[in-house]
């Protein structure tokens, strides 16, 4: 009964003080559409990039260079950060030993060449890569539209365009197939084919969409004879163990690296992880300074409570003297508030809602409300009631009947 | 006829300040029996208010006893002390003490938010009906008149069926025709069984009690 008529007084309460009751509960209507706008932009990336990594294929391993504890990123016992981007570690012969396992179905090394494009006075800076043509058996997330690809042991100026170079050096709906393009210093390049845009992630297209490949053979001719590699991507065969593909090929390669482990085997699964744990990490950073907000929103849930118990303390002494224990006054603050902040919580959603779908349609983010972050926002905002709803309500219970009642 | 309340040598000192003390209640003894209409008389600072928020178990004494229907209820707790409130003692207050912007009806279901009444809401409008004011169930009480109003007062006082009516000046902010039929509903409530005490400083309005308790600085005279 009386949760009951709390609620109804809360109500009555905050009808009549419209205009204050606004202004306290904006402060929580801010915090939780912050906290779960950022939440849910977090949930959207983490989705975006399971969707990329699932849309690379199945099986999918990938080494890179430098030591990385996978089971805890944030770990000390990782490499020197300059290792993940360090072009010495792998070599031809850690791709060779790969190819060789017989689990494997593809395998390419991708190897970094520094260079613009040119074609007239257009110009581009994607990432241009020394593959092998079995990327595409690796990757298959990366399609070929126009055109072919280059054979394996080819050392030719040819270079196959993605989406990105495509459309700036030549328009988006054009066929380049046979045209030449400048890369860098090194010469003139034929275009031999186009990588078709990628399905996956709106997020991390861009990662696919900006690259451009040459020959491995022709991307080592460019470096001088090194092969400088900084990736191998691989492809089990689908009804490969996984885990012990990467156990054998991580034993493998220790003993090509003199019993160093200074590379990571990383599935699928892996680099899922990884990035869950990266966003995990940074939505709670974020979230965490967004909060704030939330404090200072319960700052004002307890000014204007304040102000209510001491404009209703002839109230108070009323309901002592009809009947109403210290618990009871206390529960009905507590109850006062909690409304009040539950008010602002679903406002506060209510505009997570429509944040989210401005930004959905705004940027290639795709922010994603789940269950959890609707509970999380209500919990937040009895939470925020009762923290700070706490101390109103017991000066509300500790009042002196007789002085309540005294109270002009 | 058995005693509803009986207090002996009761005594409640304020302290204005760390030398100023007052005594209001001084070593008060007395009884009262069920069913008995009783006036508390004396002049303002007599006491008599201080009296009655230690009858009404607002305040505790700081000795004494006080025993109310044979139960010693000198030092209770908050909680027990607000249940008692809640079921053997009705307040009825000069000022009115009602909730201004609420209706006739839910200022007279308030105490039943503490205490299980069963169906409420209708005994609460025969409650209404039976001090007159039927027709103003659903009305905010800062819309009807001081008579009107005490007699939402009362018929609160009443939801609960407590055995005790402790009624404070219920008439002081009355004109005397009001404040005549204001006393005769408090008499009717008597010989319902009803105790009534009545705290007022007009002797004349004391003189339809059957039992006059005068104080005066703080004793029993």
């Amino acid at each position: 009964m009386i949760i009951l008529s709390s609620i109804i007084t809360a109500f009555s309460s905050i009808w009549r003080n419209k205009l204050t009751s606004l202004l306290a509960i904006l402060g929580v209507v801010i915090g939780v559409a912050s906290v779960s706008t950022l939440i849910s932009v977090g949930e959207g990336l983490k989705n975006d990039v399971s969707g990329m990594i699932q849309g690379m294929g199945t099986n999918v391993i990938a080494v890179i260079a430098g030591k990385m504890d996978l089971s805890d990123p944030q770990s000390m016992n990782q490499s020197n950060p300059a290792n993940f981007i360090s072009t010495d570690i792998l070599t031809e012969k850690d791709v060779k030993s790969i190819q060789e396992n017989p689990n494997v179905e593809a395998v390419s090394p991708l190897t970094m060449v520094v260079g613009d494009l040119r074609r007239d006075d257009k110009e581009v800076a994607p990432t241009i890569t020394g593959v092998y043509p079995t990327i595409l058996q690796a990757m298959q997330v990366i399609k070929i539209d126009n055109g072919k690809v280059f054979d394996a042991d080819s050392h030719d100026k040819v270079i196959i365009l993605g989406p990105m170079a495509k459309k700036e050096l030549f328009g988006e709906n054009s066929n380049p197939v046979g045209e030449k393009v400048q890369l860098g210093r090194s010469g003139e390049f034929t275009v031999i084919g186009t990588i078709a845009e990628t399905k996956s992630s709106a997020a991390f297209a861009s990662e696919i969409g900006t690259i451009a490949a040459i020959p491995f053979d022709t991307a080592k001719d460019l470096n001088n004879g090194e092969a400088k590699i900084l990736r191998i991507i691989a492809k089990a065969k689908d009804n490969a163990d996984i885990g012990q593909v990467k156990k054998e090929l991580t034993e493998k390669l220790k003993s090509n690296h003199s019993g160093e482990e200074d590379f990571t085997v990383m599935t699928q699964d892996d680099i899922l992880d990884l990035f869950s744990q990266f966003l995990n990490m940074a939505t709670t950073l974020v979230s965490a300074i967004a909060a704030i907000s939330v404090i200072v929103g319960g700052i004002g849930i307890m000014n204007i409570m304040l102000v209510s118990v001491t404009e209703r303390t002839r109230e108070i002494g009323i309901r002592k003297a009809v009947g109403a224990t210290n618990s009871a006054i206390l529960l009905q603050f507590l109850i006062e508030s909690i409304v009040i902040t539950c008010l602002g919580g679903a406002i506060g959603l209510a505009v997570t809602f429509i944040a989210g779908y401005a930004i959905r349609i705004k940027t290639t983010l795709t922010p994603t409300i789940t269950p959890e972050i609707l509970i999380f926002a209500i919990s937040l905002s009895i939470i925020v009631g009762i923290v700070f709803g706490l101390i109103p309500a017991l000066r509300a219970a500790r009042k002196n009947p007789i002085e309540a009642l005294r109270y002009e | 006829m058995k005693k509803i309340i009986e207090v002996k040598k009761i005594n409640r000192t304020y302290h204005a300040g760390k030398k100023s003390e007052v005594k209001a209640v001084n070593d008060v003894s007395f009884s009262i029996n069920r069913g008995e209409f009783i006036a508390i008389v004396g002049r303002s600072g007599s006491g008599k208010s201080s009296l009655m928020n230690l009858l009404g178990l607002l305040d505790k004494s700081d000795s004494g006893q006080y025993f109310l229907d044979g139960e010693n209820v000198t030092r209770l707790r908050d909680k027990k002390a607000a249940r008692i409130r809640s079921h053997k003692i009705g307040f009825v207050f000069q000022s009115f003490n009602l909730l201004s912007r609420a209706s006739a009806i839910n200022n007279i279901l308030l105490p039943t938010n503490y205490s299980r009444v069963p169906q409420r809401k209708k005994k609460a409008i025969a409650i209404l009906k039976s001090v007159g004011l039927g027709q103003y169930i659903n009305k905010r009480v800062d819309e009807l008149s001081g008579g009107e109003k005490q007699r939402v007062a009362i018929a609160r006082a009443l939801i609960n069926d407590p055995e005790i009516i402790l009624a404070d000046e219920p008439t002081g902010n009355l004109d005397v025709k009001t404040g005549q039929e204001i006393m005769e509903l408090l008499r009717k409530l008597t010989s319902k069984g009803k105790t009534v005490i009545l705290v007022t400083h007009d002797l004349e309005l004391a003189k339809g009690v059957d039992r006059v308790i005068k104080i005066e600085d703080g004793k029993v005279k």
